[in-house]
């Protein structure tokens, strides 16, 4: 009997938030009937060429879930197919790994979803002809190996399932691309319109954009008196308050009360005071001298932060050892969230509160947003660049985040993760 | 024993502290190893010897690859008639001398002494001499800079490593992220402008080309100035060969028989590239020589000055010599040091000589530093005030480009070839970016 639709319902439950994904709300079947037939049509081919076994097989695919589980199932039906074979293990030189752990034969294929599920790649051999001298020959079969089926629900899953936490989506394309390091980013409706914007805080000035990504507003800071010591890294705090921008450059003396008169931003000559959060109990701080550090008024001097977020009673802090703090609201237990970065941000999704953070990694291509709630995790979200703030922020209506990310070109981008209801 | 496994076991399990970086860590020694000709170049004059140089002398600005200009020591605001520079109050020199308007006067009239591209980067300025020794002797808080003529590129060339501000007139004591401590090391200046460079010091070996290779590959080195290099990067460092007026007819002895992809690829190494124009490839100049006409012979001796510690261009000039004896003529190398080629040379020394510039990453700046070459200053002038009058950047290079080849014939200057920053990182330096002129700007490097 096909050991098939076991297997696959349970690797299924086994990929990480399979069950929470429905896209388009429907029910989800536990198994893939798709992945069955699209593994069955393969193992039918390569049967018939009769290859010297065992077979060593190598599948990719850009949904690891994916690729595990028809791994898994075509192993398994070649063996009960009278092929004995085996799940490659690790990603580089399947040919001399598959000659390493004893295959005779390799079955690479690269599966993925589109309109169709479809798999393609090649069997051959491993073995190498000893008597062909220098030159290294392989001999036997070689065979190409193409398949494609109607995708199902399941392999819709298994796909969904590898392409980042189910329910988080990177807009694909950054709201606004900089030539320079944002410093702060801030959130909120500043004009009172009913539509959000974004205030950053760059190395040279201070720009409001709107949802589109336009430029409201800009403000330069060029000229105004340095702090006494300076700080290499951009590094400040900024909020948008009663229809004022704050903005405290780590790098100036002083900060900014910038009020938007609907085409420009001028200075009130407040000088605010740098905050972690922006909310209402947002807690007062100051700026380590000459490093990118914060530090907390309330908390020893010894442990100044990265960053930190206040909302709704939530707080939240970001240490320089990697690990984030979280209080929730009406608790004295902290939650320790190991593995965190700069950047992060309490964000409230429909009732429950999370925690949205970026990667402690040093110098990532790729970063990873992850969000953790109270209750649930929505995992973890590959996004380009190096996370270095994010803020919460409505836009058209919808909750969503707004990250800064470094860029490796030394500039950065804005860009926008909702999460799909 | 166990006690001691344990202890061994906490220290690589329990700093999570010590490895967590999403900003940069403060602390450590930053470790160079650098080749002896690297540590020769005592002025920054190669790629190499600039980003070495960089860590205790700052230019005034970076050039960002993207073309932004970024002030570091001074920021610079255009006036009626030119440009003011300001230098920033917390620029200091390590004896603790601010970095003000007469000091930096007082650098670059040095610098105009000793550097063709410290000339070109000026030359757009109405009397710049008399400006830098009026302003020298003056108590100002800023430098004008009055223009001959519309010169858009100005601030972008002044963050040229050639006008890096030196206190005296050797060239250790800048303004730099760094205060040399010595000749091998330097440490951190808490009140550099930019911010403290996040490791608390450098230190650098000299070290033979197999030893720094090693010391990389070991990590015991996290810089290696000298060997390797990425092709990619822009590769501005540009040796001309430029020759007296009477001396010309020995360069049309030399064109026809001048292979350059082969001098490149025997004698230079790389990154480096084979310049058949005037402007380098990279700034859009020819990728490729008109074929030309059939060697001619002639007679003879002349006399060709090179810099004696760049081993590219001792191996160019020797290169040179056996070709122009295969032409009849008797070729007799002259090595100098960098400072004194530059002083024979203009007082006449010499009937050919090799030259090697770091050019601005701009086709009119580089553009002006060949006039420079060439010794003209007043048809420089011409060029340079028609090329400034247009205003849009892309069409200002374009119109160089196109200048660049019709002057190419008419300049007592032959471009050979370009080289680019030699030199490898330890994969884990974290924020090593390049700038406009393919340097690496080591100030914001750290490492988890």
């Amino acid at each position: 009997m096909s050991p098939g639709p076991a297997l696959v319902a349970a690797l299924l439950l086994a990929a990480p938030g399979a069950r929470a994904v429905a896209p388009g709300g429907e029910q989800v079947e536990v198994g893939s009937k798709a992945l069955e037939l699209l593994v069955a049509r393969l193992s039918d081919r390569i049967l018939a060429a009769r290859p010297e076994g065992p077979a060593a097989i190598a599948v990719q695919s850009a949904s690891p879930a994916l690729a595990n589980a028809a791994a898994a199932v075509l192993a398994s039906r070649l063996s009960a197919g009278g092929l004995p074979s085996f799940v490659l293990s690790g990603e580089e030189e399947p040919a001399s790994r598959a000659q390493a752990q004893g295959g005779a034969t390799l079955v690479q294929v690269v599966v993925r979803l589109d309109a169709d599920l479809t798999a393609a790649g090649e069997l051959r051999t491993v073995r190498r002809n000893f008597w062909s001298g220098r030159t290294p020959l392989n001999d036997g079969p070689a065979l190409a190996l193409a398949a494609s089926v109607p995708p199902d629900a399941g392999a819709r899953v298994l796909w969904a399932a590898g392409q980042g936490p189910v329910g988080l989506v990177l807009h694909p394309t950054p709201l606004v691309h900089f030539g320079e390091r944002t410093a702060a980013v801030a959130a909120g409706d500043i004009d009172g319109d009913g539509h959000g914007e974004v205030a950053v805080l760059l190395e040279s000035e201070v720009q409001l954009i709107d949802e589109s990504g336009r430029v409201l507003a800009r403000f330069p800071l060029a000229g105004l008196p340095l702090a006494p010591i300076p700080v290499r890294e951009s590094f400040g705090t900024i909020c948008i308050r009663e229809g004022h921008i704050e903005v405290v450059p780590a790098s100036l003396a002083a900060g900014l009360t910038l009020r938007f008169t609907g085409s420009a931003l001028t200075s009130t000559g407040v000088p605010p005071r740098p905050t972690l959060g922006c909310a209402g109990d947002a807690l007062p701080a100051r700026f380590v001298p000459g490093a990118a550090r914060i530090q907390p008024e309330g908390l020893p001097a010894s442990r100044p932060v990265w960053g930190g977020d206040v909302r709704r009673g939530h707080k939240a802090l970001l240490f320089p050892d990697g690990t984030a703090t979280w209080l929730p609201a009406g608790e004295s237990e902290a939650r320790q969230v190991p593995d965190a970065g700069a950047g992060g941000a309490l964000v409230d999704w429909a009732d429950e509160m999370f925690l949205a953070a970026s990667s402690d990694a040093a110098n990532p291509s790729e970063d990873r947003l992850r969000v953790v709630g109270e209750r649930s995790s929505l995992g973890d979200l590959p996004v380009p660049g190096r996370i270095l703030q994010i803020c919460r922020a409505v836009m058209n209506g919808r909750v969503v985040l707004v990250l800064g990310v470094w860029t490796p070109d030394g500039g950065s981008d804005l860009r926008i993760v909702w999460r799909r209801p | 024993m166990n006690a001691r496994r344990l202890l061994v076991l906490l220290a690589v399990v329990s700093p999570a502290a010590a490895t967590a970086a999403a900003r940069a860590r403060d602390g450590g020694t930053l470790r160079l190893a650098v080749l002896p000709e690297v540590r020769a170049d005592r002025w920054g004059e190669t790629p190499e010897g600039a980003v070495l140089r960089s860590l205790v002398a700052s230019p005034l600005c970076h050039l960002e690859a993207g073309g932004r200009v970024q002030p570091v020591l001074a920021s610079f605001q255009r006036t009626a008639d030119g440009v003011s520079i300001v230098p920033r109050a917390s620029a200091r020199f390590p004896s603790g001398t601010p970095l003000g308007a007469a000091e930096l006067a007082r650098a670059w009239a040095r610098a105009l002494e000793r550097s063709p591209a410290a000339r070109a980067a000026l030359a757009p300025v109405r009397d710049v001499a008399a400006v830098l020794e009026q302003v020298s002797r003056a108590k100002g808080t800023s430098l004008q800079l009055p223009l001959a003529h519309p010169w858009p590129d100005l601030e972008a060339s002044l963050c040229h490593p050639a006008l890096a501000p030196l206190a005296g007139d050797g060239p250790g004591e800048g303004v730099g992220a760094y205060a040399a401590d010595g000749a091998e090391r330097g440490r951190a200046v808490p009140g550099f402008p930019e911010g403290r460079p996040h490791p608390d010091g450098f230190v650098v070996s000299a070290l033979s080309r197999r030893a720094a290779q090693r010391a990389l590959e070991a990590r015991a080195a996290q810089v290696l100035l000298g060997d390797g290099g990425d092709p990619a990067a822009p590769a501005l460092l540009a040796t001309y060969l430029v020759s007296r007026p009477a001396t010309r007819p020995l360069v049309a002895l030399v064109e026809p028989r001048l292979d350059r992809a082969a001098l490149v690829r025997s004698f230079v190494g790389g990154p480096a590239s084979a310049m058949p124009g005037l402007l380098p490839p990279a700034l859009g100049g020819l990728d490729r020589a008109a074929t030309g006409s059939s060697p001619g012979r002639g007679s003879g001796t002349a006399l060709l000055l090179y810099t004696a510690d760049r081993p590219g261009q001792r191996a160019v000039a020797q290169r040179l010599q056996i070709l122009l004896r295969d032409a009849g003529v008797q070729l007799t190398l002259a090595p100098r040091s960098p400072e004194a080629l530059d002083r024979d040379w203009r007082a006449g020394q010499g009937d050919l000589a090799l030259r090697s510039v770091l050019l601005p990453p701009l086709p009119a700046g580089a553009l002006a530093v060949v006039l420079e070459l060439a010794g003209d200053p007043a048809g420089s002038r011409r060029e340079l005030a028609t090329l400034g009058a247009v205003a849009e950047p892309a069409e200002r290079a374009a119109r160089t480009r196109e200048r660049a080849l019709q002057l190419a014939g008419t300049v007592p200057v032959l471009p050979l070839y370009v080289e680019g920053l030699r030199g490898r990182l330890d994969p884990a330096l974290v924020d090593v970016r390049r700038d406009g002129f393919g340097l690496w700007m080591l100030d914001d490097a750290w490492w988890p």
